[in-house]
């Protein structure tokens, strides 16, 4: 991935792009790589070009403690860049994929340097926390058929119509990113099948019938019944 | 109405996750440049698409964020309580306003103009850095506390529900259910018996059920449960 392309860097001058091209490395990662574990020392900002990498608050792999997850253009690992000497996550993919590996010493210098590279870094982390507070507001308030809804709706850029999604990470994680008990994840799927989601048992694919209904659905401030 | 700060709008200013490691010195600074609104009437604070020019604070009632579809409908995507901030990701990410923002009446927001904020930022970098630091403490704190919701009890999921449900009207001790108990079990994820179950095991701490209505008659019990 060209640096450019990436949405924390798109906005910067391009002398200090290819400066900063010039000292990051892409890093293929095979599902199950471990980018870093909790207390490792925090040297490298990464930004995740393709696949799908789980962020586990505990030991890499612990699904209790899977507190969230990043895919394309998503970063990882801003200890480094704002002082934090060791990483407080764990970083695991849960699909392959590749990331760009920025050393967090040249990113700092790009900071000083320039106060836009500061603030495309305060706005991707601000982000990522809209994000998160929304994920748990859902989780307290919206109901489990609605979660798994809007996940599925998520997983596709498809905006309306038929679309197959195949989840990039295996079916088994479903209940611990949506947090749920597996059985809850049953009939969730159950009454998904109302609204035209198929899935044969075991199978990491999903047929939507109609991605905006499923959409609408999971955005519904009533219960969904 | 827009009125001068008060202790309540200072205090709300510095206990934002954002500015929590801020020095004094520079919370004033901030303040010098912020705003206090109180608004008689439910109102329109924003629309999606508008240039972000600040970014807010809810030191009472509370701010809607709803999205607006093509035929007009309304999604609500988030609900903005005390002593919470929102539209920061819109100042220093977009530029823009992605959403539309809906005072409740009666609610006071304390507000900070983009341009002050940023001249703070620019003119101390190491300013920028704390706050940088503030960020992502807060987002590891956002992560435990999805990881202990993730992890509740049906009787803990079932307590927090109806806490949110009394706390809707000050003062209440008794709550009427919504929703059928089939859909208040799907809506916090648990199955239909447990929830029956959870019911029951809450009678301890007198919590009362008489067809849709709920008797709490000592919330802060259920408070202690839920922070347990």
């Amino acid at each position: 991935m060209a640096l450019r392309a990436s949405r924390l860097l798109a906005r910067l001058p391009s002398p200090d792009l290819c400066r900063l091209a010039s000292e990051a490395v892409c890093v293929p990662r095979p599902a199950g790589g471990i980018l870093f574990s909790r207390g490792d020392v925090a040297d490298t900002l990464f930004i995740v070009a393709s696949g799908h990498v789980g962020i586990f608050l505990g030991e890499p792999g612990d699904y209790a403690c899977l507190a969230g997850t990043a895919c394309s253009d998503d970063l990882l690992g801003e200890a480094g860049v704002v002082g934090v000497a060791a990483h407080p996550t764990s970083a695991q993919m849960l699909a392959a994929g590749e990331l760009v590996a920025v050393p967090a010493a040249s990113m700092r210098r790009l900071m000083d340097e320039r106060f836009e590279a500061v603030l495309a870094l305060m706005g991707e982390m601000s982000l990522r926390i809209r994000r998160q507070v929304r994920e748990i507001m859902d989780l307290k308030m919206k109901t489990a058929p609605q979660r798994l809804a809007g996940h599925l709706a998520m997983l596709t850029p498809v905006q309306q119509g038929p679309a197959e999604v195949r989840l990039p990470y295996e079916k088994k994680l479903l209940a611990s990113q949506l947090g749920m008990q597996p059985e809850t994840l049953s009939r969730a799927l159950m009454k998904l099948q109302g609204l035209g989601v198929r899935n044969s048992n075991g199978s990491a694919v999903f047929r939507l019938r109609d991605v905006a209904l499923l959409r609408q659905y999971a955005s519904e401030d009533l219960g969904g019944e | 109405m827009i009125a001068r700060l008060q202790a309540a709008d200072v205090d709300c200013l510095l206990s934002l996750p954002m500015l929590a490691e801020l020095r004094p010195d520079e919370v004033r600074a901030l303040m010098a440049e912020a705003a206090v609104t109180t608004y008689a009437e439910e109102s329109l604070l924003f629309s999606a698409g508008d240039p972000a020019e600040r970014f807010f604070a809810v030191v009472e009632g509370y701010v809607r964020l709803f999205a607006l579809s093509n035929d007009g409908h309304e999604t609500t995507i988030e609900v903005i309580g005390v002593g919470a901030s929102f539209a920061e990701a819109a100042i220093f990410a977009t530029g823009r306003y992605p959403v539309n923002a809906e005072v409740a009446a009666g609610s006071r927001l304390v507000s900070v103009r983009d341009t002050a904020l940023m001249r703070l930022l620019r003119d101390d970098p190491d300013l920028a850095l704390r706050m940088l630091g503030c960020l992502h403490r807060w987002q590891i704190r956002l992560m435990q506390e999805l990881l202990q919701l993730k992890a509740q009890t049906p009787g803990r999921r079932l307590a927090w529900y109806l806490l949110d449900l009394l706390e809707q009207t000050p003062g209440a001790t008794s709550v009427a259910l919504p929703h059928r108990k089939g859909v208040i079990a799907a809506r916090i994820g648990i199955t239909p018996e447990s929830l029956s179950r959870a019911l029951a095991r809450l009678g301890r701490l007198g919590v009362e059920t008489e067809g849709n209505v709920v008797k709490i008659p000592d919330p802060e019990a259920l408070r202690r449960f839920c922070a347990r």
